[in-house]
């Protein structure tokens, strides 16, 4: 009788223990709403070997910085083991037009890699962003797997 | 020589003397205003009728009671006599006498008739006849007055301005997105078109418009997908409600304290959003299937 009156005391202190650390976790997640992003999308288009990278940002309003920051392709074989290929940045004078806008609330754009390997499977992790020259807000997001 | 004995009753105030038929006659006669009775004879021939019923001291069946009761009285009543109304009475006549109560008739779906029969009335008048008939649907129309003026003003129906730019959004999704069945037809007053701009390649195209209003604004924006991409949508921790009209799921949620709604039509992704009122973004997806 003293063992399930243990038993039940321990089954009762977890149960009111456990809301609270629920609570606490949740308290740790920020949401992710954003003042600066309202949706963005991500995905690739093969054409022949090209794989191009595309993204479509849409802001909650005319923002001075809108698109991707960075974009990282990867390649895999067997759609199992990947390996970084290529490496876009906003801060490339050749893609800075190409990744990222001003004055805009909505930015379609891509960028080519011409190099793809017929068979092989591509990926692509995109760094979003959306900011106001001072602050912002950026958003992780991988496409689909396509395959050349 | 009967007229003689029912005279000699009625003046003596007997009328145990006369036969059942012939005091059911004189009330008839008193009923129908050919042989007026004061009040005091009607006491005392059914004072006399009651306790010869009293004598047959036996409750009859519902169904013949009331075969009795259809073939001597309700011709001579107006017919205002229900048999819901009567068979209660029945009932507990018979529970009196130590039999088991009648089973009542009344119909338990009635009152449900009757309310939808009422609701239904109602929506005709006010929904579905005034716009048979080209008229605005009641429910859009509302008064305003001052002191020394009432005009009626329709609330639901954007200013023509807005109506003309809501038009330009249509045209535009309907030529990218091939329908119109996702555009709104209001919007707050004084919203006006301020940019519109189409996209698209082999993966989707998509038409993104915003209307302002000073420093507010509204933006919609539509999606066509031909493939497997996934569009994500800013929000915030609260829960995301489910507003269905025309068996189409809107999902409204908020981000960065502004509500929005996005849904799927098809393969078609809608996105409204912007500085709108919690109550204008129910009106605005009212619209939608008013086209």
């Amino acid at each position: 009788m003293k063992k399930l009156t243990k038993i039940l005391a321990v089954i009762l202190v977890l149960a009111l223990l456990s809301p609270s650390v629920a609570a606490a976790a949740v308290d740790t997640v920020q949401p992710l709403s954003s003042a600066y992003l309202a949706s963005y999308s991500v995905y690739l288009i093969i054409s022949g070997t090209t794989v191009r990278s595309h993204f479509r940002v849409t802001g909650m309003s005319v923002l001075e910085e809108i698109g991707a920051k960075e974009i990282i392709l990867q390649e895999s074989p067997d759609g199992v083991t990947w390996t970084d290929v290529a490496t876009f940045s906003y801060t490339d004078p050749a893609y800075a037009s190409l990744m990222i806008a001003s004055g805009k609330q909505v930015f379609n754009s891509n960028v080519p890699y011409e190099d793809g390997i017929e068979g092989y499977y591509y990926r692509a992790y995109v760094t979003i962003w959306g900011g106001d020259g001072t602050n912002g807000d950026a958003r992780y997001a991988y496409t689909t797997v396509k395959q050349i | 020589m009967q007229e003689a004995k029912i005279k000699e009753a009625v003046c003596q105030q007997n009328f145990s003397k006369l036969e059942t038929a012939q005091l059911e006659e004189l009330l008839r006669m008193d009923y129908e205003d050919i042989a007026p009775l004061d009040s005091e004879t009607i006491s005392a021939i059914t004072t006399v009728l009651a306790e010869r019923h009293k004598d047959v001291g036996k409750i009859k069946p519902a169904d013949e009671a009331f075969a009795i009761f259809k073939k001597y009285y309700l011709p001579t009543s107006t017919k205002t006599v229900e048999m819901e109304e009567l068979e209660p009475t029945l009932s507990s006549a018979a529970q009196s006498a130590g039999k088991p109560p009648l089973v009542q008739k009344t119909n338990p779906w009635r009152f449900v008739r009757n309310c939808a029969a009422i609701i239904a009335l109602i929506f005709a008048f006010t929904a579905v006849i005034p716009t048979a008939f080209g008229l605005d649907n009641v429910f859009t129309i509302l008064g305003k007055w001052t002191d020394s003026i009432f005009s009626f003003m329709k609330e639901n129906i954007p200013d023509s301005e807005t109506k003309n730019d809501l038009n330009d959004l249509a045209s535009v999704v309907n030529a990218v997105c091939d329908t119109t069945a996702v555009v709104p037809t209001w919007l707050p007053d004084g919203f006006t078109l301020y940019t519109i701009e189409s996209y698209g390649d082999e993966a989707c195209s998509s038409v993104f418009a915003t209307f302002i209003k000073e420093e507010q604004r509204i933006s919609f924006q539509y999606t066509t997908l031909y493939d497997d991409q996934t569009i994500s949508y800013e929000k915030d921790s609260s829960c995301v409600s489910i507003y269905t009209t025309n068996s189409q799921p809107f999902y409204i949620m908020n981000n960065d304290d502004s509500v929005f709604c996005t849904w799927a039509s098809g393969n078609i992704e809608c996105h409204i959003f912007g500085d709108i009122a919690p109550d204008d973004i129910f009106k605005i997806i009212d619209s939608i299937y008013t086209n």
